[in-house]
């Protein structure tokens, strides 16, 4: 096992020094000079072209690129052009609400995807079950930005019950923390539950119909153990590959629900950076998302052989 | 314009009545929290460096500046006490204030003003300040509370210019202290001192117990907080997790008027909204072809449908809150037949098409489609490309456009809204515009110091642009505030500054 997780990520170098070339390149050919955008529509020609220098972007992109590559290889990754404040600290600073925020979205997704996916499949065709598949199909389709506003509306403004904006460390407050991140979570989380509460559903369908699940039920086990036990486990292998791979799609979002709820968390800082053309920090959290992202497919296929050992790490 | 100077009147008076409903000065309370919801956040804490106009928010209340404008664009003192004007406006002499200190007890003198001034004009720096004060050629300490200010050549606004960045001072010693980390350890003189910023979360700012002006500021602590949807920041005023609101959605305004316990300021800004026509490639090469949009667009529809019926429609570089606008300036309406005449005098009778380029945001590209569908009247075809804000500057500022759709946030000095944009050698002339008849009223307005003077020549430019149209102007935007009614006295100016040094809050 940690052979080939240690495997796993070794090969994942290569990877992200592709990544690396791909994000460089891009951020780099972006129309939009960050000089420009720094110094205003009045800057002189001369005082543009200091500025350029002084950034060092006068220079071939080959140099630009083998510098900053060999910098992030000791871990620098370069300063934030405006605040002069180093990528590493921005990222770490935020990385927290980020984490916390993905952690409930996830949980709030499960809690309510698992038990709608399990009992729609168990009762069929019945008002759950329909009720379900309205519920996966509305909330896969809302956009989120505006669901997040229409959270914001009926239970920040018209029943006052949870706060509109911000975030509150839990260390300086549990109780206000968890507040703080309702209504951002299921903004986050709807999609995923909708997913997989479909995934679950059609899951649990096929291993009911499963030859063991008629011998244990003939056997005479008990409902909870046949659906709980032997059905479940099996059903949840699809259902760990869509998250896994909507983790992705999930720091995506992030992006939205944390600029919509003034949070300070990584896609924010990403999001302004990408405006503001401040190179070395969307350099930075691309990195650093492309390695999260690699990290939680990492866990996933961990997971498989947890879930079935017949699947093998090799 | 009678429409124009209805609305000016009209705002006029609703200044006036939201400053009659101050309190007597004499209940100021002192202490407690005010919470501010911003649109976005500051970008750096050094003013030589920033170009982004939220960051001056913060700044006003963390560091002091010579001179300040008052509700009526009048200059007033600040770290300078008085100035004197000499040489025909060659020579500015200004006194410095005794006793001033900044935050990490340093003293400020006439050697840090020249210091500030060095560093602004070093061009190791690449300060976008260098190119404001321009006409600097020599700052000379005279004694340590005097400095002499020498121009290349007289320009009346430049006391305007030093209220904004250019004329605030940083602390020395924290500049050599920090380096380029002072973005983020900001030292001035001004009513509050800075404690901590987590980005995109608050930025934090605590009374200095030094401020050099006696019983000021009344507030312990100011909070800023960027919450970039306008309507969630709205929604945060409403639930009262903020008490002040900058920045509304022009939507919002009817309903946060209805809202108890909020209080509503709307006065003139000293935006201009417009669409630049580059003069040098076909079709705006041909003068009558640009007269023919400039009487196309009905700029009162705009008005009513983007902006609700809030600001002013634009007819020149000049908005109602200035004294160089021209209020008798009537000639210009929206006028079919006339843009249909000129279609013909530039020998596109049956219009013609054309391709726009905008900022992606939702108010922009409504104002683009109300135009579109205008200019369909007359034949014209205006196809738009909606861009992303970094690239339309690009494609701005390498005159990469036939017409490009932009607002200027304006200059508290008229010099500031027009010559940029209307000189043959303005920084911002983009559209490559050139008549030497307008480089010669704007050069005389520049350096002229008598107001009725220039007041009658910024007519003429008014006009003479109207005439020429290389700019459409569309819009001037109002300037409007949000806050609690705990929050007293708040003095609500066109520049949108929310100088925090008067604000109080009644205990509730």
């Amino acid at each position: 096992m940690i052979q080939f997780i240690g495997r796993r990520l070794l090969a994942t170098v290569p990877l992200l020094v592709l990544v690396s070339v791909v994000v460089f390149s891009f951020v780099h050919v972006l129309p939009g000079d960050p000089a420009v955008l720094f110094l205003g529509e009045e800057a002189d020609p001369q005082t543009l072209a200091r500025l350029r220098a002084r950034l060092g972007f006068d220079r071939p992109l080959v140099t630009q690129y083998a510098e900053w590559l060999g910098r992030a290889l000791q871990g620098d990754l370069g300063r934030s052009l405006r605040t002069n404040q180093p990528v590493t600290e921005a990222i770490l600073q935020r990385l927290p609400v980020t984490l916390q925020l993905l952690a409930f979205a996830m949980t709030i997704s499960l809690l309510i995807a698992i038990p709608l996916g399990i009992v729609s499949a168990v009762r069929r065709n019945s008002g759950v079950d329909l009720a379900s598949t309205a519920f996966a199909l509305v909330g896969f389709s809302l956009p989120n930005f505006w669901l997040g506003l229409i959270l914001i509306y009926v239970f920040a403004l018209l029943l006052r019950w949870l706060p509109p904006t911000g975030f509150v460390p839990p260390g300086v407050d549990v109780g206000e923390s968890v507040r703080s991140l309702v209504l951002p979570s299921i903004t986050l989380g709807t999609a995923l539950a909708a997913l997989v509460t479909r995934q679950l559903r059609s899951g649990m369908l096929e291993v009911l119909r499963q030859d063991y699940v008629r011998t244990a039920q003939a056997k005479g086990l008990s409902q909870r153990i046949v659906v709980g036990k032997h059905a479940l486990k099996n059903a949840l292998i699809a259902v760990v590959t869509v998250i896994g791979l909507q983790v992705g799609g999930l720091l995506g979002n992030t992006i939205i629900t944390e600029s919509l709820f003034a949070l300070p968390g990584v896609g924010r800082l990403m999001i302004d950076a990408v405006f503001a053309r401040d190179f070395f920090i969307v350099q930075g959290v691309i990195l650093f998302l492309t390695v999260g992202y690699v990290v939680s497919n990492l866990i996933v296929d961990v997971l498989y052989s947890v879930l079935d050992p017949r699947i093998r790490l090799r | 314009m009678r429409i124009g100077h209805w609305l000016a009147v009209r705002l006029a008076l609703l200044a006036l009545a939201v400053l009659a409903a101050a309190p007597p000065a004499a209940a100021q309370v002192r202490g407690g929290t005010l919470r501010i919801g911003m649109d976005a956040d500051n970008t750096t804490m050094d003013p030589h460096r920033s170009t982004a106009a939220v960051d001056r928010q913060v700044y006003n209340n963390v560091y002091g500046k010579l001179v300040d404008i008052d509700a009526r664009f009048g200059i007033v003192p600040q770290l300078a006490q008085s100035w004197e004007i000499r040489n025909g406006g060659l020579t500015y002499v200004f006194k410095l204030r005794r006793g001033v200190k900044f935050h990490d007890g340093t003293d400020f003198n006439a050697d840090i003003v020249k210091w500030n001034f060095d560093r602004m004009r070093d061009p190791a720096l690449a300060s976008p300040r260098r190119s404001e004060i321009a006409p600097v050629k020599e700052v000379k300490v005279v004694d340590p509370f005097t400095v002499e200010i020498t121009l290349t050549a007289p320009f009346t606004p430049f006391l305007s210019v030093l209220t904004d960045r250019a004329g605030m001072m940083v602390s020395k010693a924290a500049v050599e202290k920090y380096g380029d980390d002072f973005a983020r350890n900001p030292v001035g003189t001004g009513p509050f001192r800075f404690v901590e910023w987590v980005k995109d979360d608050h930025l934090t700012l605590r009374r200095f117990e030094g401020y050099w002006e006696p019983d000021r500021p009344y507030l312990d602590e100011i909070i800023y907080r960027p919450i970039p949807d306008a309507s969630v920041r709205f929604t945060a005023m409403r639930t009262g997790q903020i008490d002040f609101m900058h920045q509304i959605h022009p939507k919002d305004v009817a309903a946060a008027r209805q809202e108890r316990g909020l209080t509503v300021s709307e006065i003139p800004s000293l935006w201009w909204q417009g669409i630049h026509l580059n003069t040098q490639v076909a079709p705006f090469s041909t003068r009558a072809l640009r007269q023919a949009i400039w009487s196309a667009v009905d700029r009162t529809v705009i008005q009513r449908v983007v902006y609700h019926n809030l600001g002013a429609p634009a007819w020149g570089p000049f908005p109602p809150s200035m004294w160089a606008q021209d209020r008798d300036f009537t000639a210009w309406r929206r006028d079919l037949a006339r843009a249909r005449a000129k279609l013909a005098e530039g020998g596109m009778p049956n219009g013609f098409a054309f391709t726009i380029k905008g900022w992606n945001q939702p108010t922009q590209v409504q104002e683009l489609q109300i135009i579109q569908a205008q200019l369909k009247e007359i034949g014209v075809d205006m196809k738009i490309e909606l861009l992303e804000f970094g690239k339309l500057l690009a494609d701005l500022n390498s005159h990469n456009f036939v017409a490009l759709r932009i607002g200027w946030s304006g200059r508290p000095d008229p010099d500031g809204n027009a010559h940029l944009f209307l000189h043959s050698k303005g920084g911002l002339n983009r559209v490559r515009y050139s008549h030497p008849k307008m480089d010669e009223l704007l050069d005389r307005a520049r350096s002229e110091g008598d107001q009725e003077k220039r007041k009658a020549l910024y007519a003429e430019v008014t006009r003479l642009a109207a005439e020429d149209a290389p700019y459409i102007w569309l819009h001037h935007d109002p300037e409007i505030k949000v806050w609690g009614q705990h929050v007293k006295g708040f003095e609500h100016i066109s520049d949108g500054m929310i100088r925090a040094k008067g604000i109080w809050l009644e205990r509730r």
